[in-house]
């Protein structure tokens, strides 16, 4: 079987739960994944209310970036993202209000024609919520006949227990979204893809998904990556794609995303807020906490009790295996960022000589040959030929290497190299 | 608000370790290790055949070579390896000097000379590893360099001190180890021939049977691969697919030739395959990385054993394989990259199951056709009636070219041989004289079929029985029709 069974620690935050909805300035980053090429609709001074779009992704796949708050856009300032980089944000100092556009008129959710609905979700700025920040309109607009949707609450990455709270809390609010998808697009069936081992989470969705014929449960092997898109299809449909889950008639949304979806739907609201993990072992109470996008993280981790030491630690954005370290733990809540990770400074390994053993061969989920990569970095014929395109860069081949070679590393410059090339 | 250290991920790092797998290693060879102490040294000391020193020496035997290359790379990464800019304490640490050495032990014969052992552990170490950079980077298994040089240049002194016998075996059983008696016999042979002379095939499995010191003992062979694949050390798939078509095809010669299920065990139990498929084939620097590749290495070892033993002089064939595999490594390794594409992948199985049936077809029309034809190898030079005698000047090609022979038949008996000229090597030749085979096949010209041929001197007296055989042939050809 792919994958490799990693230690969870997910205990730590599971079922901890609390809000911080009161920050008092907002930051909305002008950045959409990696692009920057966003239009501002807003200047200094300017009033906006909650729910308004102060800012809109350019190009073919636009995205709206929307205030979480009412009150004034103060300044523009450059702040820290998920990624790493320092990137400017428009800066919204809250005036706790609230205020919204217009009157939030209720609607039945099922009461969407497809038009609308993919309207409605472009509108909201609902973005893949897993982390991978795919506007998530994209995925329903298209020609093809979707047949499955699968709802993915696998979250395999060790730490995080965002999905996992989201599902334990809204679980038949995610039905009844899950439903009214499946309605509204003509599909005619959807899995949630549950870990074997979350048997709170499963429990939560099998006491109430009886009255939903069309909706299923699928038990998922307690492996990393099988929250990954590619294998959790594999798995659960049996067929393989090659670039897109639609090729082959199917749809994937995180179960955070289908809540946003539901709130969208229900309450014309766009995408405000979200659960941020934050865990780790030197957090003081890891928690999951329901913040408005645009918050600084450091003012949430006061809110929860700060950490158990601040000497030799190290702040992860994400994942402990897909994650990247922060240069500080001031960085900006976005829609795509589902935990924060505090650990404490891990062993610095020294790189010994590969014997060739192809253990991240062996374990490499994509099927490709890391250490055959890391042999020709610069050769660019060689690198097409070992597809290394095809990474998703999961970090099993650095976590399973003897010698403590950082293999991805190797993979991700051969990446570089070859889109220079391109 | 402050600031963090930053690190490269993933921030989850498995526990295994260089270090932890090679001490795998070191654990399954133990009990490997263990046996040879108790066959070699334990045994014959219970029978009186040797001393105090004798009881130890097979301990002192595995013991000496490790410490040798240890030295050895010491030394050669002080001088050599240190100038392209490594740190000497991080190389050593990180080198595992200690496994060529040991392994170089286990695949030798028990009477190698210690001086011998110790110039063979010195050439792995130099040529087997050193001079391609170190550890990773070497093309060939270190420790088959190691025994290539020493069976190649020292063959002859190893078996004047005994070779593969040790002293309890020596006067238990006069044959050489299973497959170069095999490969004395006409024929394909049979139970009485290939395994009886040894004990049973049980004999075979638990180890009790002559050959190099570790490596006879296929039962440790398997536990040691149960235990290494169970802790993901080795690459599995390669001892798998190699006993794997060992098996097979030797079941299918067998088959044909109207053998049951002993054969093929016989043929994957002797001859070092166990020992050599799971610890010297897998070894992870000169082995394939990809999944497929993998297979097609096991295969191709498989397929490269049973040409050595069946088509050549070189009846063991096993480390040979597993050297000339390790050059063809680059090669399998692209191929099995390839291998990823379903056309490919069942392009390449065509390819390896014609050439399976190539050669089990080649291998059967050999041994089958023996005593049809003419054996190519035999010559008649002259043929004169002398009286009621007849003469005859032969030749039958032995290990050093032609053996030319002069042998007198009355009666159809042969009365006289003499050897006219022969290139054998001395060493050998001496032991064929010593052991008086010449009248010993003139004594039992009756029996020739069952006659042993000397071990030690294998190719040489079996060129000798062959002449012997032939020149009867010819005889009857001429006078008894």
């Amino acid at each position: 079987m792919k994958g490799v069974k990693l230690k969870q620690n997910k205990e730590m935050s599971k079922g901890h739960f609390t809000v911080y909805l009161k920050p008092k300035f907002i930051y909305v980053p002008l950045i959409v994944g990696n692009d920057t090429d966003i239009t501002v609709l807003v200047k200094k001074g300017d009033y906006v209310c909650k729910g308004e779009m102060v800012a809109r992704k350019k190009g073919p796949l636009t995205i709206p970036l929307h205030s979480s708050v009412s009150g004034m856009v103060v300044d523009f300032e450059e702040r820290l993202y998920h990624n790493g980089a320092y990137v400017k944000c428009i800066k919204i100092e809250n005036d706790f209000k609230e205020r919204t556009l217009e009157k939030n008129d209720q609607k039945e959710i099922s009461k969407y024609t497809k038009q609308e609905f993919i309207e409605m979700i472009q509108a909201s700025g609902i973005v893949g919520m897993g982390g991978a920040g795919f506007p998530t309109y994209v995925k329903y607009q298209t020609e093809q006949n979707i047949r499955t949707l699968i709802v993915n609450a696998v979250e395999c990455e060790p730490y995080i227990t965002a999905d996992d709270t989201i599902g334990t809390q809204k679980t038949e609010e995610i039905l009844q979204a899950i439903d009214a998808i499946l309605e509204i697009n003509n599909i005619q069936r959807a899995f949630i893809a549950i870990k074997k081992n979350n048997s709170e989470l499963l429990h939560a969705f099998q006491t109430r998904i009886g009255t939903y014929a069309n909706i299923q449960i699928v038990e998922i092997p307690n492996r990393y990556p099988m929250g990954w898109e590619k294998a959790l299809v594999e798995f659960v449909t049996g067929n393989t794609y090659q670039k897109l889950p639609i090729e082959i008639g199917v749809i994937v949304n995180n179960i955070s995303t289908i809540y946003a979806i539901y709130q969208a739907l229900k309450t014309k609201s766009p995408l405000l807020e979200r659960i941020v993990t934050i865990t780790g072992d030197m957090v003081k109470q890891p928690t999951n906490v329901l913040v408005k996008l645009g918050t600084p993280a450091h003012e949430v981790i006061e809110a929860i009790g700060g950490l158990k030491r601040t000497k030799d630690v190290l702040c992860i954005a994400g994942g402990p295996m897909m994650g990247n370290t922060l240069p500080s733990d001031d960085v900006i809540v976005t829609a795509d960022m589902n935990a924060i990770v505090i650990l404490r400074k891990q062993e610095d390994f020294l790189e010994q000589t590969c014997m060739r053993c192809g253990k991240c061969v062996e374990v490499c989920p994509a099927g490709i040959e890391p250490v055959l990569i890391k042999d020709a970095c610069e050769d660019k014929e060689v690198l097409k030929k070992l597809q290394v395109n095809r990474c998703v860069e999961c970090g099993l081949c650095s976590y399973i290497c003897p010698a403590k070679i950082k293999v991805r590393e190797y993979v991700k410059k051969a990446k570089e190299t070859l889109r220079k090339d391109a | 608000m402050k600031e963090y250290h930053k690190q490269i991920g993933p921030f989850y790092r498995s526990q295994k370790k260089t270090s932890t797998m090679m001490m795998h290693v070191l654990i399954a060879l133990f009990p490997i290790v263990l046996f040879q102490f108790y066959k070699n040294g334990i045994v014959p000391y219970l029978h009186h055949k040797v001393g105090l020193y004798g009881l130890f020496y097979p301990l002192i035997f595995v013991m000496i070579p490790p410490i040798v290359t240890c030295i050895t790379e010491w030394i050669g990464a002080r001088f050599f390896l240190q100038k392209r800019g490594m740190e000497l304490k991080q190389y050593l640490q990180n080198s595992y000097a200690l496994l060529p050495g040991l392994f170089l032990a286990l695949i030798l014969p028990i009477h190698t000379p210690i001086s011998i052992l110790i110039l063979g552990a010195v050439v792995a170490s130099v040529i087997g590893k050193l001079v391609y950079g170190g550890f990773g980077n070497n093309i060939f298994n270190p420790a088959l360099i190691g025994r290539l040089f020493v069976i190649t240049a020292y063959a002859g002194v190893i078996v004047s001190h005994g070779g593969y016998f040790n002293a309890y075996e020596i006067d238990t059983i006069s044959h050489a180890t299973p497959l170069s008696n095999a490969s004395t016999i006409e024929g394909i042979g049979t139970y009485q021939t290939l395994v009886a002379p040894y004990g049973t095939l049980w004999d075979f499995f638990t180890g009790m049977i002559p050959g190099a010191v570790g490596e006879t003992s296929s039962l440790l062979c398997i536990i040691g691969f149960l235990y290494l694949t169970w802790k993901k050390v080795i690459k599995w798939r390669i001892p798998v697919y190699y006993i794997g078509t060992v098996f097979f095809m030797t079941l299918t010669i067998g088959l044909i030739n109207g053998l049951s299920i002993w054969y093929p065990l016989f043929q994957i139990l002797s001859g070092g395959l166990f020992f050599g498929a799971v610890f010297m084939a897998t070894d992870p620097v000169t082995s394939p990385v990809t999944k497929n590749g993998q297979v097609l290495y096991g295969i191709g070892l498989g397929i490269l054993t049973v040409i050595f033993r069946y088509l050549t002089a070189y009846p063991e064939g096993v480390l040979t394989s597993i050297l000339t595999m390790n050059m063809l490594n680059f090669m399998i390794e692209k191929v099995g990259m390839k291998c990823k594409k379903k056309e490919f992948r069942l392009f390449t199985v065509a390819i390896v199951l014609m050439i399976l049936g190539g050669i089990i077809y080649t291998v059967n029309s050999r041994y089958t056709n023996i005593g049809e034809t003419l054996d190519p190898n035999f010559k008649v030079y002259e043929e004169k009636e002398l009286g009621n005698q007849v003469i005859y000047k032969v030749s039958q090609k032995g290990n050093g070219g032609p053996i030319v022979c002069e042998v007198a038949i009355k009666d159809g008996k042969i009365t006289h041989i003499k050897v006219l000229e022969h290139n054998e090597t001395p060493s050998y030749y001496s032991i064929v004289e010593k052991e008086k085979y010449i009248e010993t096949l003139i004594q039992k010209q009756n029996q020739l079929t069952e006659l042993d041929t000397v071990s030690g001197a294998t190719i040489s007296s079996t060129a000798l029985k062959k002449l012997v055989i032939n020149t009867l042939q010819e005889y009857e050809e001429h006078y008894e029709k």
